[in-house]
Protein backbone atom coordinates (compact mmCIF):
# COMPACT_ATOMS: atom_id res chain seq x y z
CA UNK A 1 0.00 0.00 0.00
CA UNK A 2 1.39 3.54 -1.05
CA UNK A 3 2.57 5.87 1.90
CA UNK A 4 -0.58 8.21 2.91
CA UNK A 5 -0.37 11.30 1.63
CA UNK A 6 1.08 14.58 3.59
CA UNK A 7 -0.06 18.34 2.43
CA UNK A 8 2.98 18.10 0.08
CA UNK A 9 2.77 14.94 -1.63
CA UNK A 10 -1.18 16.19 -2.21
CA UNK A 11 -0.13 19.29 -3.60
CA UNK A 12 2.12 17.86 -5.48
CA UNK A 13 -0.66 15.46 -6.89
CA UNK A 14 -2.79 18.77 -7.34
CA UNK A 15 0.11 20.43 -9.76
CA UNK A 16 -0.07 17.33 -11.89
CA UNK A 17 -4.05 17.36 -12.39
CA UNK A 18 -4.98 20.68 -11.14
CA UNK A 19 -4.49 22.53 -14.78
CA UNK A 20 -7.05 19.85 -16.34
CA UNK A 21 -9.65 21.54 -14.30
CA UNK A 22 -8.25 24.88 -15.01
CA UNK A 23 -6.72 25.68 -11.60
CA UNK A 24 -3.31 27.72 -11.41
CA UNK A 25 -1.06 27.50 -8.63
CA UNK A 26 -3.27 29.64 -6.59
CA UNK A 27 -5.97 27.70 -7.03
CA UNK A 28 -4.53 24.09 -5.25
CA UNK A 29 -5.39 23.49 -2.14
CA UNK A 30 -2.33 23.97 0.58
CA UNK A 31 -4.69 20.93 3.12
CA UNK A 32 -7.47 19.00 3.25
CA UNK A 33 -6.68 16.92 -0.14
CA UNK A 34 -4.34 15.22 1.63
CA UNK A 35 -7.09 13.82 4.01
CA UNK A 36 -9.30 13.27 0.84
CA UNK A 37 -6.99 11.29 -0.52
CA UNK A 38 -6.53 9.28 1.77
CA UNK A 39 -9.68 8.83 3.11
CA UNK A 40 -10.27 7.60 -1.00
CA UNK A 41 -7.73 5.16 -0.50
CA UNK A 42 -9.51 3.77 2.23
CA UNK A 43 -12.27 3.28 0.94
CA UNK A 44 -11.04 1.71 -1.91
CA UNK A 45 -9.35 -0.91 0.36
CA UNK A 46 -13.56 -1.72 2.45
CA UNK A 47 -14.27 -2.03 -1.17
CA UNK A 48 -11.77 -4.39 -2.32
CA UNK A 49 -12.59 -6.82 0.54
CA UNK A 50 -15.89 -7.14 -0.59
CA UNK A 51 -16.73 -9.87 -3.90
CA UNK A 52 -17.42 -7.53 -6.51
CA UNK A 53 -20.72 -9.26 -7.30
CA UNK A 54 -22.06 -8.56 -3.50
CA UNK A 55 -20.08 -4.97 -3.41
CA UNK A 56 -22.53 -2.46 -2.47
CA UNK A 57 -24.37 0.22 -4.77
CA UNK A 58 -24.07 3.97 -3.48
CA UNK A 59 -26.60 5.99 -1.10
CA UNK A 60 -28.71 7.17 -3.56
CA UNK A 61 -31.65 7.32 -1.30
CA UNK A 62 -30.13 10.13 1.48
CA UNK A 63 -32.29 8.30 4.61
CA UNK A 64 -33.04 4.43 4.57
CA UNK A 65 -36.07 2.81 2.56
CA UNK A 66 -38.44 2.50 5.23
CA UNK A 67 -39.20 6.19 5.28
CA UNK A 68 -41.56 7.79 2.03
CA UNK B 1 -25.80 34.59 45.55
CA UNK B 2 -26.77 37.79 43.68
CA UNK B 3 -29.67 37.54 41.35
CA UNK B 4 -27.15 37.80 38.04
CA UNK B 5 -25.44 34.11 39.17
CA UNK B 6 -25.93 31.31 38.17
CA UNK B 7 -25.96 28.03 40.85
CA UNK B 8 -23.03 26.11 40.90
CA UNK B 9 -23.78 22.60 39.70
CA UNK B 10 -21.81 20.07 42.23
CA UNK B 11 -21.53 16.27 41.34
CA UNK B 12 -23.12 15.98 44.93
CA UNK B 13 -26.08 17.57 43.58
CA UNK B 14 -29.39 15.73 42.18
CA UNK B 15 -29.53 16.34 38.48
CA UNK B 16 -33.20 17.69 39.15
CA UNK B 17 -31.53 20.17 41.71
CA UNK B 18 -32.26 23.91 40.45
CA UNK B 19 -30.15 26.05 38.96
CA UNK B 20 -31.13 29.66 39.87
CA UNK B 21 -31.85 32.33 37.01
CA UNK B 22 -31.48 35.71 36.51
CA UNK B 23 -33.67 38.38 38.35
CA UNK B 24 -36.27 40.05 36.00
CA UNK B 25 -37.21 42.85 34.85
CA UNK B 26 -40.71 42.07 33.01
CA UNK B 27 -41.59 38.81 34.77
CA UNK B 28 -43.46 36.48 33.12
CA UNK B 29 -45.62 35.44 36.21
CA UNK B 30 -46.34 39.10 36.64
CA UNK B 31 -47.02 39.26 33.02
CA UNK B 32 -49.77 36.27 33.18
CA UNK B 33 -50.91 37.54 36.41
CA UNK B 34 -51.37 41.36 35.33
CA UNK B 35 -54.14 42.62 32.66
CA UNK B 36 -52.37 43.77 30.15
CA UNK B 37 -53.55 45.58 26.64
CA UNK B 38 -53.61 42.10 24.74
CA UNK B 39 -55.91 40.54 27.63
CA UNK B 40 -58.08 43.33 28.33
CA UNK B 41 -58.74 42.82 24.32
CA UNK B 42 -61.42 41.61 22.54
CA UNK B 43 -63.39 38.52 24.32
CA UNK B 44 -63.23 35.33 22.54
CA UNK B 45 -61.28 32.38 21.92
CA UNK B 46 -58.13 31.90 19.82
CA UNK B 47 -59.31 30.63 16.26
CA UNK B 48 -56.54 28.04 16.02
CA UNK B 49 -54.70 25.73 18.15
CA UNK B 50 -52.90 23.19 15.94
CA UNK B 51 -50.94 22.03 19.50
CA UNK B 52 -52.60 21.39 22.94
CA UNK B 53 -51.02 23.24 25.63
CA UNK B 54 -48.14 21.29 27.31
CA UNK B 55 -48.71 21.20 31.14
CA UNK B 56 -46.19 23.23 33.35
CA UNK B 57 -46.34 26.42 35.05
CA UNK B 58 -45.29 29.81 33.95
CA UNK B 59 -41.74 30.39 35.82
CA UNK B 60 -40.80 33.76 37.07
CA UNK B 61 -38.52 34.66 34.81
CA UNK B 62 -37.54 37.86 32.26
CA UNK B 63 -39.65 37.84 29.64
CA UNK B 64 -37.38 36.68 27.06
CA UNK B 65 -35.74 33.96 28.90
CA UNK B 66 -39.31 31.76 28.48
CA UNK B 67 -39.14 28.66 26.39
CA UNK B 68 -40.92 28.90 23.30
CA UNK B 69 -43.65 26.82 24.81
CA UNK B 70 -44.40 28.74 28.04
CA UNK B 71 -44.37 31.99 26.34
CA UNK B 72 -46.96 30.35 23.48
CA UNK B 73 -49.40 29.56 26.11
CA UNK B 74 -49.55 33.26 27.56
CA UNK B 75 -49.82 34.69 23.84
CA UNK B 76 -53.01 32.00 23.23
CA UNK B 77 -54.23 32.63 26.63
CA UNK B 78 -53.63 36.92 25.67
CA UNK B 79 -51.66 37.37 28.72
CA UNK B 80 -48.67 37.92 26.89
CA UNK B 81 -48.43 40.74 24.51
CA UNK B 82 -46.16 39.72 21.38
CA UNK B 83 -45.69 43.78 21.28
CA UNK B 84 -44.41 43.69 24.97
CA UNK B 85 -42.20 40.50 24.29
CA UNK B 86 -40.23 42.06 21.33
CA UNK B 87 -39.60 44.90 23.45
CA UNK B 88 -37.87 43.48 26.34
CA UNK B 89 -36.48 41.63 23.74
CA UNK B 90 -34.73 44.27 21.97
CA UNK B 91 -33.86 45.87 25.82
CA UNK B 92 -32.47 42.36 26.04
CA UNK B 93 -30.35 42.80 22.57
CA UNK B 94 -29.44 46.40 23.67
CA UNK B 95 -27.32 45.29 26.68
CA UNK B 96 -25.63 42.25 25.91
CA UNK B 97 -25.18 42.36 22.38
CA UNK B 98 -21.98 44.86 22.57
CA UNK B 99 -20.22 42.21 24.17
CA UNK B 100 -22.08 38.60 22.50
CA UNK B 101 -21.77 39.55 18.55
CA UNK B 102 -24.02 37.24 17.72
CA UNK B 103 -25.90 39.37 15.22
CA UNK B 104 -24.53 40.26 11.60
CA UNK B 105 -27.21 42.05 10.94
CA UNK B 106 -29.97 42.73 13.30
CA UNK B 107 -33.10 44.13 11.82
CA UNK B 108 -34.75 47.75 12.79
CA UNK B 109 -36.53 48.09 16.00
CA UNK B 110 -39.17 50.03 14.11
CA UNK B 111 -39.20 46.67 11.90
CA UNK B 112 -39.84 44.40 15.02
CA UNK B 113 -42.16 46.30 16.34
CA UNK B 114 -44.64 46.76 13.62
CA UNK B 115 -43.99 42.89 13.27
CA UNK B 116 -45.06 42.20 16.98
CA UNK B 117 -47.87 44.94 16.55
CA UNK B 118 -49.62 43.14 13.68
CA UNK B 119 -49.18 39.84 15.34
CA UNK B 120 -50.63 41.26 18.05
CA UNK B 121 -53.35 42.50 16.22
CA UNK B 122 -53.82 39.46 14.33
CA UNK B 123 -54.60 37.63 17.99
CA UNK B 124 -56.95 40.21 19.24
CA UNK B 125 -58.79 39.66 16.19
CA UNK B 126 -59.28 36.02 16.88
CA UNK B 127 -56.61 34.91 14.46
CA UNK B 128 -54.13 32.93 16.29
CA UNK B 129 -51.80 31.31 13.90
CA UNK B 130 -50.47 28.17 16.49
CA UNK B 131 -47.56 28.29 18.85
CA UNK B 132 -44.95 30.11 17.58
CA UNK B 133 -47.31 33.30 16.95
CA UNK B 134 -45.32 36.17 18.28
CA UNK B 135 -42.05 34.26 19.04
CA UNK B 136 -38.59 35.99 18.59
CA UNK B 137 -36.36 34.73 16.10
CA UNK B 138 -32.80 34.74 14.89
CA UNK B 139 -31.72 33.55 11.89
CA UNK B 140 -28.59 32.13 10.67
CA UNK B 141 -27.15 34.38 7.64
CA UNK B 142 -27.00 31.42 5.17
CA UNK B 143 -30.67 31.23 4.74
CA UNK B 144 -31.96 33.40 2.01
CA UNK B 145 -34.38 36.36 3.59
CA UNK B 146 -36.28 38.23 0.98
CA UNK B 147 -34.98 41.54 0.63
CA UNK B 148 -32.38 41.56 3.37
CA UNK B 149 -28.55 41.28 3.45
CA UNK B 150 -27.58 37.31 3.01
CA UNK B 151 -23.96 37.31 3.09
CA UNK B 152 -22.98 33.91 4.98
CA UNK B 153 -19.88 35.41 6.27
CA UNK B 154 -18.44 34.94 2.42
CA UNK B 155 -16.70 37.74 0.23
CA UNK B 156 -18.67 35.86 -2.81
CA UNK B 157 -21.40 36.69 -1.46
CA UNK B 158 -21.10 40.39 0.34
CA UNK B 159 -23.65 42.56 -0.68
CA UNK B 160 -25.97 39.69 -1.65
CA UNK B 161 -29.88 40.33 -1.42
CA UNK B 162 -32.44 37.31 -2.14
CA UNK B 163 -35.37 38.08 -4.38
CA UNK B 164 -37.11 35.43 -2.18
CA UNK B 165 -37.19 33.66 0.94
CA UNK B 166 -36.31 29.66 1.87
CA UNK B 167 -38.55 28.00 2.47
CA UNK B 168 -38.16 27.58 6.04
CA UNK B 169 -38.06 31.23 6.48
CA UNK B 170 -41.51 31.78 4.89
CA UNK B 171 -43.05 28.97 6.71
CA UNK B 172 -41.57 30.61 10.14
CA UNK B 173 -43.54 33.72 8.55
CA UNK B 174 -46.67 32.30 7.76
CA UNK B 175 -46.09 30.86 11.28
CA UNK B 176 -46.55 34.15 13.06
CA UNK B 177 -42.78 34.90 14.04
CA UNK B 178 -41.07 38.06 14.93
CA UNK B 179 -37.73 37.99 13.11
CA UNK B 180 -34.79 39.84 15.07
CA UNK B 181 -32.52 39.46 12.55
CA UNK B 182 -29.51 37.63 11.05
CA UNK B 183 -26.83 35.95 13.00
CA UNK B 184 -23.35 34.87 12.35
CA UNK B 185 -22.44 31.92 11.00
CA UNK B 186 -18.63 30.26 10.01
CA UNK B 187 -17.93 31.17 6.35
CA UNK B 188 -20.90 29.11 4.10
CA UNK B 189 -21.18 27.05 7.23
CA UNK B 190 -17.86 25.83 7.29
CA UNK B 191 -14.86 28.03 7.35
CA UNK B 192 -13.79 31.40 8.82
CA UNK B 193 -15.81 31.41 11.94
CA UNK B 194 -17.76 34.77 12.93
CA UNK B 195 -17.54 37.76 15.45
CA UNK B 196 -19.94 35.70 17.60
CA UNK B 197 -18.28 34.98 21.69
CA UNK B 198 -19.68 32.50 24.13
CA UNK B 199 -22.23 33.55 26.65
CA UNK B 200 -20.85 31.73 29.28
CA UNK B 201 -17.54 33.32 28.83
CA UNK B 202 -16.99 35.80 26.49
CA UNK B 203 -13.27 34.76 25.87
CA UNK B 204 -14.41 31.48 24.78
CA UNK B 205 -16.12 30.87 21.26
CA UNK B 206 -19.86 29.28 21.00
CA UNK B 207 -18.42 27.02 18.34
CA UNK B 208 -19.63 26.89 14.88
CA UNK B 209 -21.17 26.79 12.32
CA UNK B 210 -24.48 28.04 13.30
CA UNK B 211 -22.74 30.44 15.95
CA UNK B 212 -24.55 33.36 16.32
CA UNK B 213 -27.48 31.20 16.41
CA UNK B 214 -25.91 29.27 19.45
CA UNK B 215 -24.22 32.94 20.98
CA UNK B 216 -28.19 34.87 20.58
CA UNK B 217 -30.60 32.07 22.12
CA UNK B 218 -28.09 31.46 25.17
CA UNK B 219 -27.42 34.98 25.69
CA UNK B 220 -31.52 35.06 25.75
CA UNK B 221 -31.72 37.64 22.63
CA UNK B 222 -34.33 35.74 20.49
CA UNK B 223 -36.14 32.11 21.77
CA UNK B 224 -35.50 30.24 18.43
CA UNK B 225 -31.95 30.17 16.43
CA UNK B 226 -32.28 28.69 13.03
CA UNK B 227 -29.28 26.78 12.60
CA UNK B 228 -28.29 24.04 9.88
CA UNK B 229 -25.78 21.28 9.91
CA UNK B 230 -23.75 19.44 8.05
CA UNK B 231 -21.13 17.62 10.32
CA UNK B 232 -22.57 19.06 14.10
CA UNK B 233 -23.04 22.84 13.34
CA UNK B 234 -26.16 22.53 15.35
CA UNK B 235 -25.53 20.20 18.15
CA UNK B 236 -22.07 21.41 18.62
CA UNK B 237 -21.91 25.12 19.59
CA UNK B 238 -25.85 23.99 21.43
CA UNK B 239 -23.58 21.89 23.49
CA UNK B 240 -21.12 24.88 24.03
CA UNK B 241 -23.56 27.43 25.06
CA UNK B 242 -25.85 25.18 26.85
CA UNK B 243 -29.14 24.62 24.68
CA UNK B 244 -30.87 22.51 22.99
CA UNK B 245 -29.76 21.90 19.34
CA UNK B 246 -31.81 19.58 17.30
CA UNK B 247 -31.54 18.06 13.56
CA UNK B 248 -33.84 16.29 12.48
CA UNK B 249 -34.50 13.08 10.44
CA UNK B 250 -32.86 14.27 6.86
CA UNK B 251 -35.18 15.90 4.48
CA UNK B 252 -37.56 16.64 7.30
CA UNK B 253 -37.05 20.26 6.57
CA UNK B 254 -36.73 21.88 2.91
CA UNK B 255 -32.80 22.96 2.44
CA UNK B 256 -34.27 25.48 -0.33
CA UNK B 257 -33.45 28.93 -0.51
CA UNK B 258 -30.38 28.30 1.97
CA UNK B 259 -26.67 28.35 0.89
CA UNK B 260 -25.64 24.36 0.46
CA UNK B 261 -22.09 23.28 1.97
CA UNK B 262 -22.59 19.10 0.90
CA UNK B 263 -26.68 18.38 -0.20
CA UNK B 264 -26.69 15.09 0.79
CA UNK B 265 -25.59 16.13 4.77
CA UNK B 266 -26.85 19.26 5.20
CA UNK B 267 -29.83 19.35 7.76
CA UNK B 268 -32.46 22.40 8.66
CA UNK B 269 -32.18 22.60 12.67
CA UNK B 270 -32.68 25.08 15.37
CA UNK B 271 -31.64 25.51 18.60
CA UNK B 272 -33.64 26.47 21.43
CA UNK B 273 -33.44 26.17 25.39
CA UNK B 274 -35.90 22.98 25.15
CA UNK B 275 -37.12 19.61 23.50
CA UNK B 276 -40.70 20.99 23.67
CA UNK B 277 -39.25 23.96 21.63
CA UNK B 278 -37.90 21.95 19.19
CA UNK B 279 -40.43 20.22 18.37
CA UNK B 280 -42.70 22.81 17.63
CA UNK B 281 -39.97 24.42 15.69
CA UNK B 282 -40.06 21.55 13.31
CA UNK B 283 -43.49 21.16 13.60
CA UNK B 284 -43.70 24.49 11.91
CA UNK B 285 -41.06 24.56 9.11
CA UNK B 286 -41.09 20.62 8.11
CA UNK B 287 -42.61 19.22 5.33
CA UNK B 288 -42.72 18.30 1.63
CA UNK B 289 -41.62 20.93 -0.70
CA UNK B 290 -41.49 20.94 -4.09
CA UNK B 291 -38.91 23.22 -4.35
CA UNK B 292 -36.53 20.93 -2.18
CA UNK B 293 -36.58 17.03 -4.27
CA UNK B 294 -34.65 15.68 -1.27
CA UNK B 295 -37.31 16.42 1.17
CA UNK B 296 -39.34 13.79 2.09
CA UNK B 297 -42.59 13.08 0.99
CA UNK B 298 -44.10 13.94 4.74
CA UNK B 299 -46.90 16.50 4.31
CA UNK B 300 -46.42 17.94 7.83
CA UNK B 301 -44.99 16.98 11.41
CA UNK B 302 -46.59 16.90 14.65
CA UNK B 303 -43.53 16.11 16.52
CA UNK B 304 -44.95 18.20 19.81
CA UNK B 305 -47.83 15.47 19.69
CA UNK B 306 -46.22 12.10 18.73
CA UNK B 307 -43.23 12.85 21.54
CA UNK B 308 -46.37 13.04 24.27
CA UNK B 309 -46.65 14.29 27.15
CA UNK B 310 -43.84 13.55 29.46
CA UNK B 311 -43.74 15.65 32.30
CA UNK B 312 -45.02 12.66 35.14
CA UNK B 313 -44.61 9.61 36.43
CA UNK B 314 -42.95 7.17 33.90
CA UNK B 315 -42.99 8.73 30.79
CA UNK B 316 -40.57 6.11 29.15
CA UNK B 317 -41.97 2.98 30.58
CA UNK B 318 -42.08 0.86 26.86
CA UNK B 319 -38.44 2.75 25.71
CA UNK B 320 -35.66 0.79 25.03
CA UNK B 321 -32.68 3.24 25.59
CA UNK B 322 -29.22 2.46 24.98
CA UNK B 323 -25.78 3.23 26.30
CA UNK B 324 -22.90 2.76 25.04
CA UNK B 325 -20.78 -0.28 26.50
CA UNK B 326 -17.78 0.89 28.28
CA UNK B 327 -14.42 1.66 25.55
CA UNK B 328 -17.25 2.40 22.75
CA UNK B 329 -16.05 5.12 20.22
CA UNK B 330 -19.08 7.09 21.63
CA UNK B 331 -17.90 6.95 25.29
CA UNK B 332 -14.66 8.61 23.70
CA UNK B 333 -15.15 11.87 25.26
CA UNK B 334 -11.68 13.65 27.08
CA UNK B 335 -12.92 15.15 29.20
CA UNK B 336 -14.24 13.56 32.79
CA UNK B 337 -16.90 15.49 33.95
CA UNK B 338 -18.71 15.18 30.29
CA UNK B 339 -18.82 11.10 31.61
CA UNK B 340 -19.71 12.49 35.12
CA UNK B 341 -22.68 14.29 33.44
CA UNK B 342 -23.77 11.74 31.49
CA UNK B 343 -23.70 8.99 34.12
CA UNK B 344 -26.24 10.75 36.11
CA UNK B 345 -28.52 11.61 33.17
CA UNK B 346 -28.19 8.13 32.94
CA UNK B 347 -29.53 7.44 35.81
CA UNK B 348 -32.44 9.77 35.56
CA UNK B 349 -33.03 8.46 32.12
CA UNK B 350 -33.38 4.94 33.78
CA UNK B 351 -35.83 6.39 36.87
CA UNK B 352 -37.92 7.65 34.44
CA UNK B 353 -38.76 4.12 33.47
CA UNK B 354 -36.65 3.81 30.22
CA UNK B 355 -35.11 -0.03 29.85
CA UNK B 356 -31.30 0.93 29.61
CA UNK B 357 -29.80 -1.60 27.50
CA UNK B 358 -25.36 -1.40 27.26
CA UNK B 359 -24.82 -1.75 23.28
CA UNK B 360 -21.72 -1.79 21.16
CA UNK B 361 -21.73 0.75 18.29
CA UNK B 362 -20.37 0.45 15.11
CA UNK B 363 -19.10 3.81 14.24
CA UNK B 364 -15.93 2.65 12.32
CA UNK B 365 -16.01 0.10 9.94
CA UNK B 366 -12.87 -2.13 9.16
CA UNK B 367 -10.20 -0.88 7.47
CA UNK B 368 -11.27 2.69 7.46
CA UNK B 369 -9.38 5.11 10.67
CA UNK B 370 -12.60 7.66 10.71
CA UNK B 371 -15.91 8.31 9.46
CA UNK B 372 -13.71 11.34 7.92
CA UNK B 373 -12.69 8.48 5.25
CA UNK B 374 -15.97 9.33 3.15
CA UNK B 375 -16.97 11.78 4.55
CA UNK B 376 -14.41 14.24 3.50
CA UNK B 377 -14.82 13.15 -0.16
CA UNK B 378 -18.49 13.32 0.00
CA UNK B 379 -18.18 16.93 1.56
CA UNK B 380 -15.84 18.56 -0.55
CA UNK B 381 -16.87 16.62 -3.64
CA UNK B 382 -20.32 17.95 -3.11
CA UNK B 383 -19.00 21.69 -2.59
CA UNK B 384 -16.84 21.69 -5.40
CA UNK B 385 -19.78 21.17 -7.28
CA UNK B 386 -22.04 23.97 -6.23
CA UNK B 387 -18.72 26.33 -6.03
CA UNK B 388 -16.34 25.16 -9.19
CA UNK B 389 -17.57 28.44 -11.08
CA UNK B 390 -16.45 30.45 -8.53
CA UNK B 391 -13.34 28.94 -7.45
CA UNK B 392 -12.10 29.53 -11.28
CA UNK B 393 -13.33 33.04 -11.16
CA UNK B 394 -13.15 34.24 -8.01
CA UNK B 395 -10.91 32.74 -5.86
CA UNK B 396 -9.60 35.72 -4.02
CA UNK B 397 -13.53 35.75 -2.22
CA UNK B 398 -12.95 32.17 -0.55
CA UNK B 399 -10.47 32.23 2.63
CA UNK B 400 -7.60 29.73 2.05
CA UNK B 401 -9.35 26.89 4.41
CA UNK B 402 -12.70 26.94 2.39
CA UNK B 403 -10.87 27.36 -0.96
CA UNK B 404 -8.65 24.34 -0.05
CA UNK B 405 -12.63 22.48 0.53
CA UNK B 406 -13.75 23.30 -2.65
CA UNK B 407 -10.36 22.46 -4.65
CA UNK B 408 -10.22 19.34 -2.91
CA UNK B 409 -13.18 18.30 -4.54
CA UNK B 410 -12.29 19.25 -8.06
CA UNK B 411 -9.02 17.07 -7.91
CA UNK B 412 -10.18 13.59 -6.63
CA UNK B 413 -12.05 11.87 -9.42
CA UNK B 414 -15.92 11.34 -9.91
CA UNK B 415 -15.33 7.41 -8.90
CA UNK B 416 -14.37 8.58 -5.37
CA UNK B 417 -17.21 10.37 -4.80
CA UNK B 418 -19.58 7.29 -6.14
CA UNK B 419 -16.96 5.08 -3.92
CA UNK B 420 -17.51 7.43 -0.47
CA UNK B 421 -21.65 6.97 -0.71
CA UNK B 422 -21.09 2.93 -1.50
CA UNK B 423 -18.80 3.19 1.89
CA UNK B 424 -21.40 5.41 3.36
CA UNK B 425 -24.00 3.36 2.37
CA UNK B 426 -22.21 -0.09 4.61
CA UNK B 427 -21.36 2.17 6.80
CA UNK B 428 -24.72 3.32 7.14
CA UNK B 429 -26.27 0.12 7.98
CA UNK B 430 -24.06 -1.19 9.88
CA UNK B 431 -24.39 1.67 12.26
CA UNK B 432 -27.76 2.12 12.34
CA UNK B 433 -28.51 -1.60 13.27
CA UNK B 434 -28.22 -0.54 16.82
CA UNK B 435 -31.90 0.49 16.31
CA UNK B 436 -32.71 -3.05 16.06
CA UNK B 437 -32.58 -3.50 19.80
CA UNK B 438 -32.98 -0.55 21.13
CA UNK B 439 -35.74 3.14 20.28
CA UNK B 440 -33.38 5.42 21.45
CA UNK B 441 -29.38 6.02 22.34
CA UNK B 442 -27.63 8.44 24.28
CA UNK B 443 -24.11 9.49 24.53
CA UNK B 444 -22.03 12.25 25.58
CA UNK B 445 -21.03 15.15 23.47
CA UNK B 446 -17.65 15.54 23.54
CA UNK B 447 -17.92 19.58 23.29
CA UNK B 448 -16.27 22.32 25.94
CA UNK B 449 -15.93 25.32 24.46
CA UNK B 450 -12.56 26.16 23.51
CA UNK B 451 -10.96 29.89 23.87
CA UNK B 452 -11.10 31.98 21.29
CA UNK B 453 -7.47 32.53 21.68
CA UNK B 454 -6.71 29.08 21.03
CA UNK B 455 -6.12 26.60 23.50
CA UNK B 456 -8.57 23.86 24.19
CA UNK B 457 -9.89 22.60 27.71
CA UNK B 458 -6.58 19.85 28.90
CA UNK B 459 -7.80 16.75 28.76
CA UNK B 460 -5.77 13.35 29.96
CA UNK B 461 -6.83 11.62 26.53
CA UNK B 462 -7.84 12.64 23.10
CA UNK B 463 -11.37 11.95 21.71
CA UNK B 464 -12.27 9.15 19.75
CA UNK B 465 -13.61 11.52 17.30
CA UNK B 466 -16.70 13.86 15.50
CA UNK B 467 -19.82 12.38 18.09
CA UNK B 468 -22.01 14.69 15.90
CA UNK B 469 -21.35 14.27 11.71
CA UNK B 470 -22.31 10.46 12.49
CA UNK B 471 -25.58 11.50 12.85
CA UNK B 472 -25.44 13.62 9.60
CA UNK B 473 -24.14 10.84 7.26
CA UNK B 474 -26.99 8.47 8.36
CA UNK B 475 -29.60 11.19 8.46
CA UNK B 476 -31.04 10.13 11.47
CA UNK B 477 -32.61 12.72 13.90
CA UNK B 478 -30.27 14.13 16.84
CA UNK B 479 -30.76 16.33 20.03
CA UNK B 480 -28.24 17.91 22.13
CA UNK B 481 -29.14 18.42 25.95
CA UNK B 482 -27.86 20.38 28.14
CA UNK B 483 -25.98 18.13 31.49
CA UNK B 484 -24.55 20.58 33.75
CA UNK B 485 -21.63 22.43 33.95
CA UNK B 486 -17.81 21.62 34.35
CA UNK B 487 -16.14 22.01 37.35
CA UNK B 488 -13.41 24.06 36.69
CA UNK B 489 -14.36 26.27 33.56
CA UNK B 490 -18.06 26.51 34.76
CA UNK B 491 -18.95 26.01 30.94
CA UNK B 492 -21.49 23.50 29.36
CA UNK B 493 -21.65 20.11 29.15
CA UNK B 494 -23.88 18.08 27.26
CA UNK B 495 -25.39 14.91 25.58
CA UNK B 496 -27.10 13.45 22.61
CA UNK B 497 -30.24 11.69 21.77
CA UNK B 498 -30.91 10.05 18.79
CA UNK B 499 -33.25 7.54 17.26
CA UNK B 500 -33.54 5.65 13.62
CA UNK B 501 -34.31 8.21 10.70
CA UNK B 502 -38.11 8.68 11.54
CA UNK B 503 -38.23 8.34 14.74
CA UNK B 504 -37.55 12.05 15.65
CA UNK B 505 -40.12 12.07 18.13
CA UNK B 506 -38.92 9.18 20.58
CA UNK B 507 -35.70 11.00 20.62
CA UNK B 508 -37.37 14.40 21.68
CA UNK B 509 -39.22 12.52 24.18
CA UNK B 510 -36.39 10.98 26.34
CA UNK B 511 -34.97 14.39 25.82
CA UNK B 512 -38.06 16.09 27.20
CA UNK B 513 -38.32 13.57 29.41
CA UNK B 514 -35.36 14.06 31.31
CA UNK B 515 -35.84 18.03 30.78
CA UNK B 516 -39.43 17.37 32.64
CA UNK B 517 -37.36 16.65 35.85
CA UNK B 518 -33.86 18.83 35.62
CA UNK B 519 -33.13 21.99 35.13
CA UNK B 520 -29.78 22.13 33.40
CA UNK B 521 -31.91 23.36 30.47
CA UNK B 522 -32.87 26.27 32.19
CA UNK B 523 -29.51 27.72 33.79
CA UNK B 524 -28.62 31.26 32.33
CA UNK B 525 -25.16 32.54 31.61
CA UNK B 526 -24.22 35.57 33.66
CA UNK B 527 -23.88 38.37 31.27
Amino acid sequence: MPPPYDDATALAYARQVGPAFGLSDAQLPTAILAAVLNGMAECKAVLDAIPQATSPAPITQLVPDWLP
Amino acid sequence: MSNHEVKTVTDSETPSAGLSRRGFVTSAAATAATATGLLAAAPGTASASPTRPFKGTIPDVDLYDLEVWQAAQLIRARKLSPVDLAKATLARIAKVEGGVEAFVNPYPAEEILAAARAAENEIKRGHYRGPLHGITVGIKDIYFTKGKVTEGNSKLYEGFVPEFDATSVAKLKAAGVIIMGKMGTSELATSTVSNAKNPWDLLRTPGGSSSGSAAGIAASEFMIGMGTCTGGSIRGPAANVGVTGFKPTYGTVSLHGIFPLAWSMDHVGCLVHSARDAALVIDAVGGEDPLDPLSLKVKSYRLARDMGDNSGGKPLRGVVVGIPAPGDYLLGVPNDDELAAFDDAVKVIRSLGATIRTIRTKVLLPRTTSVSSFYDTVRSSEVAAYQFQNLLTRPEKMSEDYRNKVSAGVLVPGHAYIQAQRVRRLWRDEFLSMFDTIDVIIHPNDNIAGLIAGGGVPSSRPSTGSKTNIWNLSGAPAVAIPTGLSSKERMPLSMQCAAKPGDDALALKVADAFQSVTTFHQARPTL
